[in-house]
């Protein structure tokens, strides 16, 4: 119960807010970007919070994915499901052959390996308009049935991205309490020790880059057929920069402070409508301040604050 | 035969000489000691014997497997383990935590598994949960299982990488200075932590400055200068011989 | 074929030259504070959109290129003032995503303050190509050379000559013993941030002329001059000017040859190819960890 005691938290927030705002813009439309970022946000937390591996092209995965069903499905007409498989092998290809070499790197090098992984695959979108349509992008994707159940109103592509983004944060919890989960955040700590008491730090770093690529390209599938169309745009580095600041901003490490960033930094352009132009420097500001004044995380922080009170409390 | 046999083990960092040809053996079940002055290369020789460093000759042969061929975690499944002078305790984590990934190898429990839980895995995680408390009772630290690693004091610290080496179950573990930083009591508690763990079946390779402690608790030593075996024997040989006193008084 | 070879290494090295600039600038920075600035493309994106503006305004050309890099070094310091200075101790993963903020927010000012527009500048001197054979070269490609070339020694003489660059390199050495000997630790990575500002800068003001500019125009620039820095080995000064020139060449013969579509591909295969074969660069070394 303690273990998965947010996860229901979260479940139960999400069933009740659907049946209560079945009509909502921001309940349905803008609850589909929430979900979205959030599978994104907890599967580069694995990677970059517990595993303590950065990655700047994460949106390269979503990307493969949201491509690969786009493609499949619209050209050649394949089930959207099978798109999506193929999806996950082509992701899961791709990420395993990358992680070895990559994730030998450390550091500055690190940082520029996987952002310019990122970048290459974000410009072969652009530039291979003969099968993604270059950059105007894809359209014309056709929809999804679950169970002879068509996913064709926003409400129902709210509860197939809600439970989707809830099946992420129980796989993030089940692998961070867990024999691999400790064997991550060893190498975080310590990659020596970690070594020094067995855990084959390569294979083990290279899994959980596939784990993530996994996550990110299931969503990616998703998304396309939300979408109805995909474009290059949607997969750019500055969107693996934004999935990066949802997991900082909400606490490295912390699988529910990655849900946190990525709820506020996909409510964040809605409030910022007004001024659009301000949009960019506002999300530079948040990133450098969180990183200056809290570089535990809102969210991480906070909840520390509150179990200190709560313990405090019992103590007097 | 010996447990661990090293033989020519050399290691240069571009012009200088760390280790210079050195030959030894360690038999099963000793508290085998290494030391010599500062910068004589002992930290050098753990760095070899666990290939967190590649030696530039020679062979370190532990039950009959060339560990210079093998990657440190293969070292580790071999049963050869070790802690740090400057301590890697995974700061992240719980002390329970730190001590539960010293049992990486006795559970085997893979990524998949983990990230759907099945049966399996929470039957191991109970059963790992119990291995670990084990080896921290061993050191003494039950009571401290669910405190945050970086709220330890460094004594505690310097246990508790004992206890993560030891959940690992090892046949051979490699101690660098573990009483270094240590007041008298906790030198005297980690002294008999040492015989009980060599009691308890396990090989004990140790570095230590701490002479007392070193001539009470080893059966052979072995003391290194400027890379170079100067003397080995028994801790009352060791003591007498000149060359030893020689180097250590600065002549 | 062969003139256009040459065409393609002439525009090669004049992009080079910015990237060897730009990836300068990030060694200074690194190699007195082991922080990798990822803004280092918005100094050279903020010294060519203030002159173009100063210009603009009506400024006599040389006083506007002047009080453009002024701004930018001004830029710099600040940078280092309020954004690096504050978050000292961080780990190398929080100045990574430090300075990604700054760029970000950089880039969002410039946004607000001139727009999305393309801009340019006009070149120094008249217009009147060189010909060499079929390939022509501009006076403005001359200068960015020359420029690069002076930029280039000026920092040299700096780092290599005088007291100032000397106790910078101490403080990428050991920041506590510098400060032990009475270097003001603090001062110094101020000042690096205002050189490598300077940098980029006067990377901005040569090439706008040939290239143009807008507001997002320094992302590209900071990451190739990134992979220019880690090309050449981080940390090497030199190695850097060598990796941005190279890397400038490579892309354009690239770009010429195979398709232009794939040019900052090109740079990023380059770099990839480096780092998993020669993970310390070109002319780096490979170092192992210390336990």
């Amino acid at each position: 119960m303690r273990r998965l005691g947010g996860l229901y938290i979260l479940a139960f927030l999400f069933v009740i807010t659907g049946l209560m705002f079945p009509d909502s813009y921001y309940v349905t439309v803008v609850g589909v970007t929430i979900f979205t970022n959030a599978v994104l946000a907890v599967s580069l937390n694995l990677l970059m919070g517990y595993a303590g591996q950065i990655s700047l092209g994460h949106a390269a995965f979503f990307g493969l994915g949201a491509y690969s069903s786009a493609i499949l499905t619209s050209r050649y007409g394949v089930n959207p499901w099978l798109a999506m498989l193929a999806g996950l092998a082509l992701s899961g290809t791709v990420s395993w052959v990358l992680a070895r070499p990559i994730l030998k790197l450390k550091g500055h090098y690190l940082a520029m390996a996987t952002l310019g992984m990122g970048i290459i695959i974000h410009i072969f979108f652009v530039q291979a308009d003969w099968l993604t349509g270059g950059p105007d992008g894809l359209s014309g994707i056709p929809g999804i049935t679950v169970f002879g159940w068509p996913v064709n109103t926003d409400l129902r592509w709210y509860w197939v991205f809600g439970v989707l983004m809830l099946f992420c944060i129980w796989v993030s919890l089940n692998i961070v309490d867990s024999r691999p989960g400790r064997a991550l955040a060893a190498v975080h700590g310590s990659e020596v020790a970690a070594q020094m008491t067995g855990v084959d730090t390569a294979s083990v770093k290279a899994q959980i880059f596939v784990v993530s690529a996994l996550l990110a390209s299931v969503a990616g599938s998703l998304f396309a057929h939300q979408q109805a169309f995909v474009s290059p745009e949607s997969f750019s580095f500055f969107f693996s920069i934004e999935l990066v600041t949802m997991v900082v901003l909400g606490g490295l490490a912390s699988t529910f402070g990655a849900v946190f960033g990525a709820v506020l930094l996909s409510l964040l352009p809605e409030f910022l409508l007004v001024f659009e132009d301000f949009e960019v420097l506002i999300y530079g500001a948040i990133l450098m301040a969180i990183m200056i004044f809290l570089p535990d995380g809102l969210f991480v922080t906070t909840s520390r604050l509150i179990t200190e009170r709560l313990r405090g409390g019992e103590a007097s | 035969m010996a447990l661990l046999s090293v033989r020519g083990l050399e290691k240069h960092f571009g012009g200088v000489t760390a280790i210079a040809g050195l030959d030894f053996d360690v038999e099963q079940g000793a508290i085998f000691s290494i030391i010599g002055p500062n910068g004589a290369g002992k930290t050098t020789l753990f760095n070899l014997l666990t290939s967190i460093y590649t030696p530039s000759a020679g062979t370190v042969i532990f039950d009959g497997h060339d560990l210079t061929r093998l990657k440190p975690f293969q070292i580790a499944a071999l049963g050869v383990t070790r802690t740090f002078q400057n301590l890697q305790v995974f700061l992240n984590m719980t002390v329970l935590e730190n001590v539960m990934v010293g049992c990486h190898l006795r559970s085997r429990c893979g990524m998949i598994e983990a990230a759907f839980r099945l049966p399996s895995v929470i039957r191991e995680e109970k059963k790992v949960r119990g291995m670990a408390l084990e080896a921290l009772e061993f050191c003494g630290m039950a009571d401290m299982a669910e405190r945050a690693a970086d709220t330890l004091p460094y004594g505690m610290l310097k246990k508790l990488e004992i206890a993560r080496a030891l959940a690992a179950r090892p046949r051979m573990l490699l101690m660098d200075e573990p009483a270094a930083g240590l007041n008298d009591t906790e030198t005297v508690n980690m002294s008999s932590l040492i015989r009980e763990i060599s009691a308890s079946g396990v090989t004990v390779l140790l570095v230590e400055h701490n002479m007392g402690l070193v001539m009470k608790v080893s059966h052979r030593v072995l003391v290194l200068n400027y890379g170079e075996l100067l003397s080995q024997g028994t801790p009352q040989e060791v003591q007498c011989d000149p060359k030893v006193i020689t180097a250590y008084l600065g002549q | 074929m062969f003139d256009q070879l040459l065409q393609f290494i002439i525009s090669g090295i004049t992009v080079g030259s910015v990237y060897a600039l730009v990836g300068l600038g990030f060694t200074i920075i690194y190699n007195a504070s082991d922080v990798v600035n990822f803004a280092q493309g918005e100094f050279v994106m903020i010294g060519a959109m203030s002159a173009i503006f100063l210009y603009g305004a009506g400024i006599p050309y040389p006083l506007a290129l002047a009080a453009a890099v002024a701004i930018t070094v001004v830029v710099g310091l600040m940078l280092e003032k309020f954004a690096v200075e504050p978050a000292k101790n961080a780990s190398v993963v929080t100045t990574i995503i430090i300075t990604i903020g700054a760029s970000i927010f950089l880039r969002g000012a410039a946004l607000l303050v001139w727009g999305k527009d393309i801009y340019g500048l006009p070149p120094f001197t008249k217009d009147v190509p060189i010909s060499i054979g079929s390939a022509t070269l501009l006076p403005q490609n001359i200068y960015v050379m020359l420029g690069t070339a002076v930029a280039v020694l000026l920092v040299r003489y700096f780092f290599d000559r005088t007291m100032t660059g000397k106790a910078i390199m101490a403080c990428s050495c050991n920041r506590r013993a510098a400060s032990l000997v009475g270097i003001n630790v603090n001062r110094m990575l101020l000042i690096a941030y205002g050189v490598s500002a300077l940098l980029g800068a006067v990377a901005g003001i040569l090439v706008t002329p040939i290239t143009y500019t807008s507001y997002d125009a320094g992302v590209m620039l900071g990451l190739k001059g990134f992979c220019a820095a880690i090309l050449g080995g981080m940390g090497n000064s030199m190695g850097a000017v060598a990796g941005g020139l190279l890397l400038g060449i490579i892309e354009s013969l690239g770009a010429g040859i195979i398709s232009s579509g794939y040019k900052d591909a090109i740079a990023f295969v380059v770099i990839l190819g480096v780092l998993f074969f020669r993970p310390g660069g070109l002319l780096g070394r490979a170092d192992s960890e210390r336990v």
